[in-house]
């Protein structure tokens, strides 16, 4: 068993404290892990910086953000945290913020030129932002809702010894993810410990108990039945996408397998299937289907 | 908690519509936005500037030359009386005719209706039906006719749902997501079924 609960349970007994101090020195180190990549690039060189948002196009980035919010939202798993994006698109929406009220500011003071016509542009900017603001509202609590389901799994995964400790968690979630995370996960377990574990015998006291029947911790079910729609278009230097095959009549298209039932799939470009996560996921990674 | 348990199964149709919405559509603006350099100078703020779309067709708008936006602002600009929204071409009695004859004559196969229909018809038949050259209630029976049948095709395809996969055809996303709970529910289980009688043999 990888989590002992038993010694975190016992360290958050000693001192209410405990719970800070343990999740504050997980942020810090994500801090200089994270900031590494990031902070590294920016001062060398501006034409490469992947959190200017001047240097990427805004139109593809919102496009990336729907895809995104799709996959996250019907996929089982949590899926790793756009960082890059991410940062782009909430410096964007900070700025759009700023504009508007510059703007706004500007019609108060000479409202003798104020029209229905001179204030339309303002109205479209600001329902874009309302847009934008709920795909990225959206997003977050989608994934927050998997953190929360998934906390003692993620916990688990991010100790297994060939993941190199917290680098892992630190890919799959945002800093303050990372920190909710710890935090809530500390929480929780301290007062399910509290509450009823410390009055049961010791052998019934683990929470990530994997020896009966069913396994305590809640893995995602990697089997679910999602709704895929194969877009392609993914290609490598040559302008040749290598993964992609012909069928019987033909036709381009990605051929899978499912191992449990030894059946082997096409999967034409442009079509929708239904079909379990674990088949695709390789192609859902690297953008060759979309979750619908 | 943080997402509501009937979102954690599919998209809710609002959801369905704001994705739907960001897809492009013509209208025939009524206003002119294209200015001149000078104009510019003088008041910056009349610029549109857009962060999730393509804001140059907005800035060189001229009345009565069509051009392309998203369907969200034309619906806005329908909203405040600038724009006309040119109905798509499938979006009419003769057309719907041919599908719903289409869909009636096979009855194991769905139209090619755009992914969208469901969507954008209603949107439009409550945004703009003055844009239609159709009488409106006509033009909603026949999209109510094309909508019930191909309900009727989906509920009978549910036969069809087994453990391993399935190609849906000339679905709409709203059709899809409609079927996604008891499709998804039902091949969960059939696997575990299918998983479970592989391992006792």
């Amino acid at each position: 068993m990888s989590i002992d609960i038993d010694d975190i349970l016992a360290e958050l007994d000693r001192d209410t404290t405990a719970v800070e101090q343990n999740a504050s020195s997980y942020p810090d180190q994500s801090d200089r892990t994270q900031g590494n990549d990031v902070s590294q690039i920016r001062p060398a060189d501006k034409a490469v910086d992947p959190v200017a948002p001047t240097q990427f196009n805004k139109i593809d980035d919102y496009q990336k953000l729907i895809t995104h919010w799709k996959n996250e939202r019907m996929s089982p798993e949590l899926l790793p945290y756009p960082h890059h994006l991410m940062t782009r698109t909430l410096i964007r929406i900070q700025e759009r913020i700023e504009l508007i009220e510059t703007l706004s500011m500007g019609y108060l003071e000479d409202n003798q030129e104020l029209t229905v016509d001179s204030k339309l542009p303002l109205l479209c900017m600001e329902a874009e932002l309302e847009r934008l603001k709920f795909l990225v509202r959206s997003f977050i609590r989608c994934r927050l809702s998997k953190i929360d389901k998934y906390s003692i799994y993620l916990r688990q995964q991010s100790e297994l010894p060939n993941n190199a400790g917290l680098s892992r968690l630190d890919l799959l979630m945002s800093k303050e993810e990372v920190k909710y995370h710890m935090k809530h996960s500390d929480i929780l377990l301290k007062l399910f410990n509290n509450a009823v574990l410390k009055h049961l015998p010791e052998e019934l006291q683990a929470v990530n108990d994997t020896e009966g029947s069913i396994s305590m911790i809640d893995e995602p079910d990697w089997n679910k039945t999602v709704f895929i729609l194969v877009c392609g278009g993914v290609v490598d230097e040559s302008g040749i996408d290598s993964k992609l095959t012909t069928d019987d009549d033909g036709k381009h298209c990605y051929s899978v397998i499912i191992e449990d039932l030894n059946e082997e799939i096409y999967l034409l470009i442009g079509a929708v299937y239904v079909i379990r996560y674990s088949v695709i996921r390789d192609l859902m990674t690297e953008g060759r289907v979309v979750l619908i | 908690m943080a997402l509501p348990r009937d979102l954690s199964i599919g998209f809710s149709p609002q959801e369905i519509q704001f994705l739907i919405e960001n897809e492009p559509t013509r209208i025939m603006p009524r206003i002119t936005t294209r200015k001149t350099k000078k104009q510019l100078a003088k008041d910056p703020g009349a610029q549109w500037s857009l962060i999730t779309c393509d804001d140059s067709t907005v800035n060189n708008m001229v009345a009565m030359n069509s051009c392309e936006v998203t369907l969200w602002l034309a619906l806005l600009l329908k909203q405040q009386g600038k724009c006309n929204v040119v109905v798509p071409s499938w979006l009419t009695l003769q057309q719907l005719e041919k599908y719903l004859d289409f869909e009636l004559k096979n009855p194991s196969r769905f139209s090619n209706l755009p992914w969208n229909w469901l969507v954008v018809s209603s949107l439009l038949f409550a945004r703009c039906s003055d844009d239609f050259q159709d009488p409106v209630h006509l033009l909603r029976s026949k999209v109510q006719d094309l909508r019930e049948v191909r309900l009727g095709k989906v509920n009978k395809g549910l036969q069809y749902l087994n453990e391993s996969h399935l190609q849906l055809e000339n679905l709409s996303l709203m059709e899809i997501n409609e079927m996604r709970p008891y499709a998804c529910g039902i091949m969960d289980k059939l696997r575990t079924i299918h998983d479970s009688s592989n391992d006792t043999t």
